[in-house]
């Protein structure tokens, strides 16, 4: 049997595809570019968090937002490790990166402004997040998919810790209440356009799902996202900015109101908020960071020297 | 957290080609965890030299992981076969030098590789002959990885305790930590 | 010299350890996304918790000690710089990476001896947080001393830059060996330990690693000393002011 018949064969039967596979060669460029994606994402999703870390109130909601912005450096890398079976080094990606050649999810071109939008962005972003991982450990590329279930494993304490904040705060004092309805108003769009244009829009969508790299389509994940967020809004006894949002008994789904495609489409092109100084930031960090990563491979060298002189 | 960004239009796909060079070496991690019988394999972290790449895969696989034994490899020490590769039907002469090495296996698609044990072996491929004749009742899907023992890297026993029980008392971790009411549904 | 006075002796040594491992953390989590590598990104963060759960768990024996009614995050977040106890050395600011882990090490060569010598504090309580952070201390040295050897024996950029680094805080390193009233009887009581019985340990560690990495021990015989009786650099006041602003700003609310 030749290589693409096995290949063929291995998607049909939900088999994962391993790194020895023959695969299409644009298999392995949707998924490099988006794992690779993804990678980025958690790695500058660092950053709106990591904005609260020194300033969080407690020592407690300090070690457990460290420990949280801690996983994301992890999950970026067990991600960049993944893509690596490809054959494209970390290194390289990065490198794309910063010269604006791959993307990272817009959501985190958003500033965190208060304490409460790091409630906001456990409950929502990694709500929004989880949704989409969990329907990706089902993905047809074997280390993408064990990269998510690593991933959700410990990304189960992420939404927790937000929505516990949300909790703390909307029973607080009516300052505090008001800093949990002004992070879920800025929130709530912005983490509805993390799953992506409409399917009819999507024109990465018909190829991914039939090698079966994207399980579940942008609407369908979005849906699943509303219908599970409206009842925990609701508990909170915070409102979701969103007139048009209503139960659908027919359906047995909440219908809602319709994106600003405009905003979805500036964010994406690199107008957002926080954009430039996200990039800025990365791009700064690696920078200072030369000089550190070259000593070590000349140390190295020379050890190595030493030990074989 | 993740999502596709789209494409935006006009904008062509970068195409990425095999480039694999990294400033510092890949090592590949294996953990064995609390109560496991034997080593996982747990992916990969970059580092310059080999214990900067056992501190890196502590801080990196560890965090909540209770590990009892970690090992890393660097990944150019591995040598790799699965089910496309023909393989020679028996193994080298007897005589010729030979030396330890560790096999690791894949037993199938989708699952991860398992330390399986070690051989006495010529060189790789007659490693590999090995650890299939010695480990495997089929082949499909299967896959295999070989490394000299002495390309592993491992943690010292007595280090155990720096090593690992750090992580014990970090319960905020774990979504238990957390109480979230009923009504509000699983998350 | 000290203007920090309590009935409770044992509440005052608990706060001072319990504050150098609250300020390192602090100056640790301010550089977390700016490490040079994701792989160092992560470590830091472990060093970071384990510092911070440290401060909590002396901080909140502390206040049991007390009983004043306040607990571990009124110590961190309302006390004022003058009332904060830790040494000058874990204030320092991140001026970059040599900077960052030179400090750390100096000062696990210190808690290394530290935690060895309170494992077996009179105190069960204080015995028993020092039994545990003994063996992240280990860990924080193997990291800490990989990084000054890797950096002194680099490149020509990397010495230049760790020397710098041992130049400009060996002298806030003798302060960490000079012991006060209350550090003699807590020794007494056998509850603390004389600081300057921990010198010669961190000496051994700290010169050898030193040798090792090709540098030079600093020849600055300043001794700095303030923390421990609340005089410290101007450094730690920006710190405190973005640490405790929310609690500040939004006073006696949960969170």
């Amino acid at each position: 049997m030749d290589g693409e018949e096995r290949f063929r064969e291995i998607i049909a039967a939900d088999e994962k595809v391993e790194p020895g596979d023959w695969m299409p060669e644009g298999y392995r460029q949707t998924l490099i570019r988006q794992i690779a994606q993804h990678a980025h994402s958690e790695v500058i999703g660092m950053q709106p968090e990591g904005n609260w870390i020194t300033r969080a109130p407690t020592l407690k909601r300090k070690a457990i937002l460290m420990a949280k912005v801690q996983d994301e450096a992890g999950h970026g890398l067990y991600l960049y490790s993944a893509a690596e079976t490809l054959g494209v080094s970390r290194d390289e990606l990065v490198r794309l990166l910063h010269e604006g050649r791959q993307k990272y999810s817009s959501i985190f071109n958003y500033p965190t402004l208060t304490w409460a939008d790091i409630g906001a962005i456990g409950w929502l972003v990694d709500g929004a997040a989880i949704t989409n991982q969990v329907a990706l450990t089902r993905t047809s590329y074997g280390p993408y998919s064990r990269a998510m279930v690593r991933i959700c494993k410990e990304e189960s304490f992420h939404q927790r810790q937000g929505y516990e904040i949300m909790m703390v705060l909307a029973r607080g004092s009516e300052e505090q209440r008001a800093m949990a309805q002004d992070a879920l108003d800025r929130f709530w769009w912005p983490s509805l356009m993390m799953f992506g244009p409409h399917d009819s829009e999507s024109t990465h969508s018909d190829q991914s799902m039939e090698w079966k790299i994207k399980p579940v389509s942008n609407d369908d994940l979005r849906q699943q996202f509303v219908d599970a967020t409206v009842p925990q809004a609701e508990y909170l006894g915070l409102t979701i900015p969103d007139p048009d949002l209503r139960w659908n008994a027919e359906r047995g789904h909440y219908d809602f109101g319709e994106i600003d495609w405009d905003e979805f489409w500036r964010v994406v092109k690199g107008h957002g908020p926080m954009n430039r100084e996200r990039m800025a930031h990365k791009i700064e960090a690696w920078e200072r960071g030369a000089w550190v990563r070259e000593a070590a491979v000349a140390h190295a060298a020379k050890r190595t020297a030493a030990r074989s002189a | 957290m993740s999502y596709s960004v789209p494409k935006i239009a006009g904008e062509s796909d970068t195409i990425v080609g095999r480039t694999e060079d990294h400033l510092w070496a890949r090592w590949e991690v294996f953990v064995r965890p609390r109560g496991g019988v034997t080593h996982v394999y747990s992916e990969s972290v970059h580092a310059p030299d080999a214990e900067t790449a056992l501190l890196n895969a502590r801080d990196t696989y560890l965090r909540r992981v209770e590990g009892v034994s970690l090992w890393v490899i660097p990944s150019g020490a591995i040598s790799r076969w699965d089910e496309h590769q023909a393989l020679p039907e028996s193994r080298s002469e007897e005589g010729s030098a030979r030396r330890l090495w560790e096999a690791f296996i894949r037993h199938r698609r989708g699952a991860q590789f398992l330390h399986a044990g070690s051989i006495v072996a010529a060189d790789a491929v007659d490693a590999i002959v090995r650890a299939r004749d010695a480990f495997l009742t089929k082949t499909d899907g299967v896959a295999i990885w070989v490394a000299p023992s002495e390309a592993i890297v491992a943690a010292d026993p007595d280090e155990a305790e720096m090593l690992f029980e750090p992580f014990a008392d970090k319960g905020y971790r774990q979504a238990t930590y957390y109480d979230i009411p009923e009504e509000v549904g699983y998350m | 010299m000290d203007t920090i006075t309590t009935s409770r002796p044992l509440a005052t040594y608990l706060i001072r350890h319990g504050d150098d491992n609250l300020v390192l953390a602090q100056r640790l989590a301010e550089y977390i996304s700016w490490a040079p590598e994701l792989e160092e990104d992560l470590a830091i963060a472990n060093i970071a918790l384990d510092h911070l759960g440290v401060a909590h768990h002396l901080l909140a024996y502390a206040a049991s000690v007390e009983g004043d009614g306040r607990d571990a995050d009124a110590l961190a977040f309302l006390r004022s710089e003058r009332e904060f106890t830790n040494l000058l050395l874990v204030e320092r600011p991140n001026d970059d990476f040599a900077v960052i882990m030179v400090r750390q090490f100096l000062f696990d060569a210190y808690q290394v001896p530290l935690w060895e010598a309170l494992a077996g504090s009179a105190d069960t309580t204080l015995a028993g947080i020092a039994a545990k952070a003994v063996k992240e201390a280990r860990y924080h040295l193997r990291h800490s001393r990989n990084w000054v050897v890797t950096l002194g024996d680099g490149t020509e950029e990397s010495h230049r830059r760790t020397q710098h680094a041992f130049d400009e805080l060996w002298r806030f390193t003798g302060e960490m060996f000079v012991g006060d009233a209350l550090d003699t009887d807590m020794a007494a009581a056998g509850i603390g330990v004389d600081p300057a019985s921990l010198e010669a340990p961190w000496r051994r560690t700290v010169l050898e690693a030193i040798a090792d990495a090709t540098l030079s021990e600093p020849e600055d015989t300043t001794v700095r000393v303030g923390g421990r009786s609340g005089f410290h650099t101007e450094a730690l006041g920006h710190m405190l002011g973005e640490m405790q602003w929310l609690q500040r700003a939004y006073p006696g609310l949960e969170w």
